[in-house]
C-alpha cells in the first residue's frame, strides 16, 4: 500500500501523547474513598443533569436478575434462580446475588471465555486452561498482562500463558499492535506507515519503539524463546534507515543491553544455544535481560500505566453497559475525549489502587443504579449511548446462546446447581458454533434465523425431556395457562404476561391435536424471539 | 476537525468524526447503517450482480488467456484466432474464441503473493489485511450494497464443494449478516427446507407468535442490531421458497443439456437462476487447478469444461437479456509458472498472469496489458489487485473510493487513490 495515502482517521491519534498522562492530573476527581457504584451515578447523573435529560425507569427485579446472571456467568438465570430472588426480600438482595454470582464456578469459566475473546479474537480456546486458572486465583489484571508477556511455560502456576504470543509471534507488526489494543487501548497500526503530520511526538519511531521490545521473540520447535541481542531498523518515511529504540507509546525510552551488533563469537553462540533448544524440545531458558519483561515493567510503571490502567476499566465498562466510555474501544486518545472522563480517570485509579482486581471492578458496575436502568425509553427518542441514561441490548455471544438455550429447556433445578450448569455450558457447545461472535454494530444473520427455523440438529437439542424439563413438564401441567407460565418462565425468566398468557393458552387450544407439537411450537417462539437473542 | 494542510489523505475521508457521529447518533442509527442507503437505492433498483467463477488451486495463464506457443515455456498446446482480430488464445477454449465479443482479458496482473492462503485471501478481498482489520470479500461487499435488506432471496451463495481452498472467503467486518449462504456438502442449501415434524399452517402459526413477541419487546426500543433479528427471521419464508432456485428440475431439458452434466456446469446453471432471481453475487468454486505434476494433462481435462461451461453461460445469459446486468468473472488465487519443472507442472507464480472479466460494464472484445514472450514479466499495463477490485466496482456502477466506516474510521472500498483500468470499461 502506498504509505503516502494513509485515511485520516488516524490524525486524531495522537495528541494524547502529546497531552500525555495531563488528562488525569487536570481532572477533579471524587476521592478516593467512595464507592465504584456511588461514583458510577454520580458521575452520570451530573450529566444527565447538564444536559437535560431524563433517564429510563429502573429495571425490575426480572430483568435485572437476567441481565446480571448473563453479564457475570453468560447465562439466564435458572427457574429456581429467579424465584429465590424474587422472594427475597432483604434489602440488600442484589448485592447479595451479586456477591452470590461472582464467587460460583459458572463466573469464573464465563470470564475467561471473556478475555479469551477479547485476547485471541478468533474460536481457538488455547487461552483458556490459563485464563481459568488466572481469574479463578483472583490474579490482577497487571499480573495477568506480565505471565501472557513473559509466557513462562516452566511454572506451573502460568502453563498455558504463552498461547498468547505463540500464534502472533511470526507477524510482529500484527503482535505489536494486538497488544497495543488490548492492553492498552491504542490502535498504533497508523504509525507503522509514516510519522503523523501534526503531533511532533507521535512518529513512526513509537509503532517501531514498541515492536522493539517483541523483536527478539522468536520460536524454537513448540516453544517461545527471546535472545540476548537485537534492535528494530525500519525504513521511515523520509530519509535513511534507522534503529528503532526500546520506547514505549508515552515517549519514555530504556536502555536495552544487547542493542549494539552482536559480535560473531556471540552469534555463534546463540547459533549453537538455538540448535540446543531445538533437540531438547524444553522451553528455552529466558534471556538475562528480557525485553518483553521490561515492557512490562515500562508499561506498568507510575508515569507511563495511565495506558494500561484505562484500556481494561473501558473494556469492562463496554461489556457491562454496551457501550464503552470512549468508542472505538481502541482510540483512547486525546481527540477522542471519554464521554465522562473524570470517572473514567477515578475507575482507572481505583482499578490500579486495588490491585487491578477485575472482580471488583465489575462487582462496582453492576452494583450501580445505572447499570440498572431499563433497556426501554418511553417519551420521545431515546438519549445518546454515551448517556448511559437507557440500557443497551447486548447480543448474547455465542456461548451466552449455547448454554442459555440449555438451560431455557430446563422447568426446574434438581441437585447441584453449578453442576447443571457446567453441563449445559458443555452440551450447549454446538449450539453455540452456529451463531455469530461479537461485532461492532452487530448484525443478525438470515442464516442464523433459518438454523432456528429448520435444522433437525437444533430442535434435537433444545426440546429435551425429562423430569426437570420444560417440555415434561408442560406436558403434564393441569390447563393451558400453566403451561404458558412454564413455558415463559422458563425461557424468558420472568412470569408471563395477561396477554402472554392468553395468546399461548389460545394457540395451544388451537393446536391441540398434538400437544407435545403444540408445546414445542411455542417454546420455539419463545426462544427464537429477540427478548431471548439480546440480554436487555 | 478542520482540513489542515499537508495531510496525505485523499479530499473524501476529510469528513469529520464528530459531526459524522453527531448526525448519526440523533437519526438513531449507527454510523454503519447510516451509509447504507445513500448510493446504494438506484443501484439495487438496476439489478446488478456477478458470477465469479473461482478456480482455485491456480489456473494457467499460459493454458487458458495468453498462450505462448513456440516459447521454451509454451507447453504443447498451440493458440487459436479470437472473434476479435489479432487477438488469440489458447487453443483448449475454441467456443470462447468464437465469442470473445463479451469478454475482456485482463493478462497484466502482477499481485505479489504465490501462497495459496494469502493469494486466495487478496484476490477474494482485493487487499490483505491489516493488523487489526479484516476486510470483506467481494462477495460480502456486494450483498450489502447489491442486495435488498428485505430480499426474499440470498445475497451472496458459495458453491464450494470441493475441499481445495475454500475457507478463504469471509465477510470480515461487515459481519455474519453479509457473509455467505455456503453450499459445501451438496447441491442444495442448508436449512432451507421446512422440517418434516411441522406442517406448513404450524410452520407460520409458530412465525407469527415468534412476530408477536418481537412487537411487543420492540415497544420503546431501538437498536439496529434489534431491526436485524426481526428482519432475519422476516426473510426466513422468502429464502425457503427461492429453495427451488437450486432445484434443476425447473429448468428444461435442452437447457440443462446445453450446459451438460458436470457438477461444475450444474452449479453455474444454478448460478444463473439464483441471478435471475435477483441474487447479486454468486461464487462457484471449481478447484484442483494446483497443476504442479502433470500441468497439461489437467488443463487438457478441465480447460474444456470451463470454456464450455463458461461460454454456454455467456450465451444463456445474453439470450435472456441478462449480460448487460451480469458481470462474469473467472478468477483465481495466482496463474502458474511459465517454466515447466520437472514433472511437467507448472508451479505458482503471481508476477503476470491473467483474469477475464464479461458482460456488465466491460468492452467485450477487449484485451488489456501484455507479458513478454516468453510470459515471465508483464510489460505492459501492470495491475495488482486492488485496481482489478476498482475496475470491477467500477463496471457495477459502484464507487470504489466509496467509504464504510469501521467504528469511526473510514474505510474506502479500495485503497485510496486506486483507479479503474478505464481502458476495460463500456
Amino acid at each position: 500500500m502506498n504509505k503516502r495515502i494513509e485515511p485520516l482517521w488516524f490524525l486524531p491519534l495522537l495528541a494524547v501523547f502529546a497531552a500525555g498522562l495531563r488528562g488525569a492530573d487536570e481532572l477533579v476527581l471524587p476521592p478516593a474513598s467512595m464507592s465504584i457504584p456511588a461514583v458510577i451515578d454520580q458521575a452520570v447523573e451530573a450529566g444527565w443533569k447538564e444536559r437535560g435529560i431524563k433517564p429510563a425507569s429502573p429495571a425490575d427485579d426480572h430483568t435485572w436478575l437476567r441481565r446480571v446472571t448473563l453479564d457475570l456467568t453468560g447465562r439466564i438465570p435458572t427457574v429456581p434462580e429467579v424465584k429465590a430472588f424474587t422472594e427475597d426480600k432483604s434489602s440488600n438482595r442484589r448485592e447479595i446475588h451479586i456477591d452470590r454470582l461472582i464467587s460460583s464456578p459458572a463466573y469464573v469459566r464465563h470470564m475467561a471465555h471473556e478475555l479469551e475473546w477479547y485476547l485471541m479474537r478468533e474460536k481457538s480456546n488455547s487461552l483458556l486452561a490459563y485464563l481459568n486458572r488466572a481469574i479463578g486465583e483472583k490474579r490482577g489484571w497487571d499480573r495477568i498482562f506480565r505471565e501472557l508477556m513473559v509466557a513462562n511455560e516452566s511454572d506451573a502456576a502460568t502453563k498455558g500463558s504463552s498461547a498468547y504470543l505463540k500464534p502472533k509471534v511470526r507477524d510482529l507488526d500484527r503482535l505489536t499492535n494486538d497488544v497495543s489494543v488490548a492492553f492498552f487501548g491504542v490502535n498504533v497500526s497508523c504509525a507503522q506507515c509514516h510519522d503523523h503530520p501534526l503531533v511532533q511526538d507521535w512518529k513512526q519511531d513509537h509503532f517501531y519503539g514498541l515492536k522493539s521490545f517483541f523483536s527478539r521473540t522468536f520460536e524454537v520447535g513448540e516453544h517461545l524463546a527471546e535472545k540476548e541481542h537485537g534492535v528494530v531498523r525500519f525504513l521511515p518515511n523520509k530519509g535513511k534507515e534507522k534503529e528503532a529504540g526500546f520506547m514505549f507509546l508515552t515517549g519514555t525510552k530504556i536502555a536495552m543491553p544487547g542493542s549494539s551488533e552482536a559480535t560473531k563469537d556471540q552469534q555463534k553462540a546463540e547459533a549453537k544455544k538455538i540448535e540446543e533448544w531445538k533437540k531438547s524440545k524444553t522451553q528455552p531458558p529466558a534471556p538475562t535481560h528480557s525485553a518483553r519483561a521490561r515492557l512490562v515493567e515500562l508499561a506498568l510503571s507510575a508515569n507511563d500505566r495511565d495506558f494500561f490502567n484505562k484500556a481494561m476499566v473501558n473494556y469492562l465498562w463496554y461489556r457491562m453497559f454496551g457501550h464503552g466510555l470512549v468508542m472505538p474501544l481502541d482510540q483512547m486518545h486525546s481527540e477522542n475525549p471519554p464521554s465522562h472522563p473524570e470517572l473514567l480517570a477515578w475507575l482507572a485509579r481505583d482499578f490500579a489502587a486495588h490491585q487491578y482486581d477485575i472482580s471488583r471492578l465489575i462487582r462496582g458496575m453492576v452494583a450501580s443504579k445505572t447499570y440498572a436502568l431499563s433497556s426501554r425509553y418511553e417519551g420521545g427518542s431515546a438519549p445518546a449511548a454515551n448517556e448511559f441514561a437507557v440500557a443497551r441490548l447486548k447480543p448474547l455471544t455465542p456461548a451466552q446462546m449455547g448454554t442459555s438455550l440449555r438451560l431455557a429447556g430446563m422447568a426446574t433445578v434438581k441437585g447441584d446447581l453449578d453442576k447443571k450448569i457446567e453441563e449445559a455450558e458443555r452440551n450447549g457447545r454446538g449450539l453455540a458454533d452456529q451463531f455469530p461472535p461479537l461485532a461492532d454494530d452487530f448484525q443478525v444473520s438470515v442464516t442464523e434465523a433459518l438454523f432456528m427455523a429448520n435444522s433437525k440438529r437444533y430442535s434435537g437439542e433444545v426440546f429435551p425431556e425429562g423430569d426437570d424439563k420444560l417440555l415434561t413438564a408442560m406436558m403434564k401441567a393441569a390447563t393451558d395457562d400453566i403451561r404458558a407460565g412454564l413455558a415463559v418462565q422458563s425461557v424468558l425468566s420472568r412470569p408471563a404476561r395477561p396477554d402472554e398468557m392468553s395468546l399461548i393458552s389460545h394457540y395451544l387450544k388451537r393446536h391441540g391435536g398434538d400437544q407435545k407439537e403444540a408445546s414445542r411450537q411455542v417454546i420455539w417462539s419463545l426462544m427464537a424471539s429477540p427478548e431471548f437473542r439480546f440480554n436487555y | 476537525m478542520t482540513r489542515r494542510s499537508g495531510i496525505c489523505t485523499p479530499e473524501d475521508h476529510a469528513a469529520s468524526r464528530r459531526q459524522f457521529l453527531g448526525a448519526a447518533a440523533a437519526s438513531g442509527i449507527t454510523a454503519f447503517g447510516a451509509q447504507a442507503s445513500v448510493l446504494a437505492g438506484e443501484l439495487k433498483k438496476q439489478g446488478k450482480s456477478v458470477i465469479m467463477l473461482w478456480l482455485a488451486g491456480g489456473a494457467s495463464q499460459l493454458e487458458t488467456f495468453d498462450p505462448k506457443p513456440g516459447a521454451v515455456t509454451g507447453g504443447p498446446f498451440r493458440s487459436i484466432q479470437t472473434s476479435t482480430a489479432g487477438v488469440r488464445i489458447s487453443e483448449l477454449m475454441p467456443k470462447l474464441a468464437k465469442r470473445l465479443h463479451d469478454t475482456c482479458i485482463i493478462r497484466s496482473l502482477n499481485t505479489k503473493n504465490a501462497d495459496h492462503g494469502g493469494g486466495a485471501d487478496l484476490m477474494m478481498r482485493g487487499r490483505r489485511d491489516e493488523a487489526s482489520l479484516r476486510f470483506p470479500d467481494l462477495g460480502a461487499v456486494l450483498a450489502r450494497e447489491l442486495g435488498a435488506s428485505d430480499s426474499k432471496v440470498p445475497d451472496y451463495v458459495s458453491f464450494y464443494l470441493q475441499t481445495e481452498g475454500r475457507n478463504f472467503a469471509g465477510s470480515g467486518f461487515l459481519g455474519a449478516r453479509f457473509g455467505p449462504m455456503q453450499l459445501s456438502q451438496g447441491m442444495t442449501p442448508e436449512n432451507l427446507s421446512k422440517p418434516d415434524n411441522i406442517s406448513a399452517s404450524d410452520f407460520a402459526d409458530r412465525m407469527a407468535l415468534r412476530d408477536s413477541w418481537s412487537r411487543a419487546f420492540e415497544q420503546g426500543r431501538i437498536s439496529s442490531s434489534l431491526g436485524s433479528h426481526q428482519q432475519a427471521f422476516a426473510r426466513v419464508g422468502g429464502l425457503m421458497e427461492s429453495q427451488k432456485l437450486f432445484d434443476l428440475a425447473g429448468e428444461s431439458a435442452k437447457t440443462r443439456e446445453l450446459y451438460g452434466p458436470t457438477q461444475f456446469a450444474e452449479q453455474v446453471l444454478i448460478a444463473r437462476r439464483l441471478v435471475e432471481a435477483g441474487v447479486p453475487f454468486v461464487r462457484v468454486g471449481r478447484a484442483w487447478w494446483d497443476s504442479h505434476g502433470q500441468n497439461f494433462e489437467t488443463h487438457q481435462e478441465m480447460v474444456p469444461e470451463l470454456d464450455h461451461v463458461m461460454t454456454t453461460l455467456l450465451e444463456d445469459l445474453k439470450q435472456r437479456g441478462m449480460l448487460k446486468n451480469t458481470l462474469v468473472l473467472t478468477l483465481s488465487e495466482f496463474g502458474r509458472t511459465p517454466g515447466i519443472n520437472s514433472s511437467l507442472g507448472r508451479d505458482h507464480f503471481a508476477s503476470a498472469w491473467s483474469c477475464s472479466l464479461s458482460g456488465c460494464g466491460v468492452i467485450g472484445g477487449s484485451v488489456y496489458g501484455k507479458t513478454d514472450d516468453r510470459g515471465d514479466k508483464v510489460v505492459d499495463g501492470e495491475i495488482g489487485a486492488a485496481r482489478l477490485f476498482a475496475t470491477i466496482y467500477k463496471a457495477l456502477g459502484i464507487n470504489p473510493q466509496k467509504n464504510y466506516y469501521v467504528g469511526s474510521r473510514p474505510v474506502p472500498l479500495t485503497d485510496p487513490g486506486t483507479e479503474p483500468v478505464k481502458e476495460v470499461l463500456a
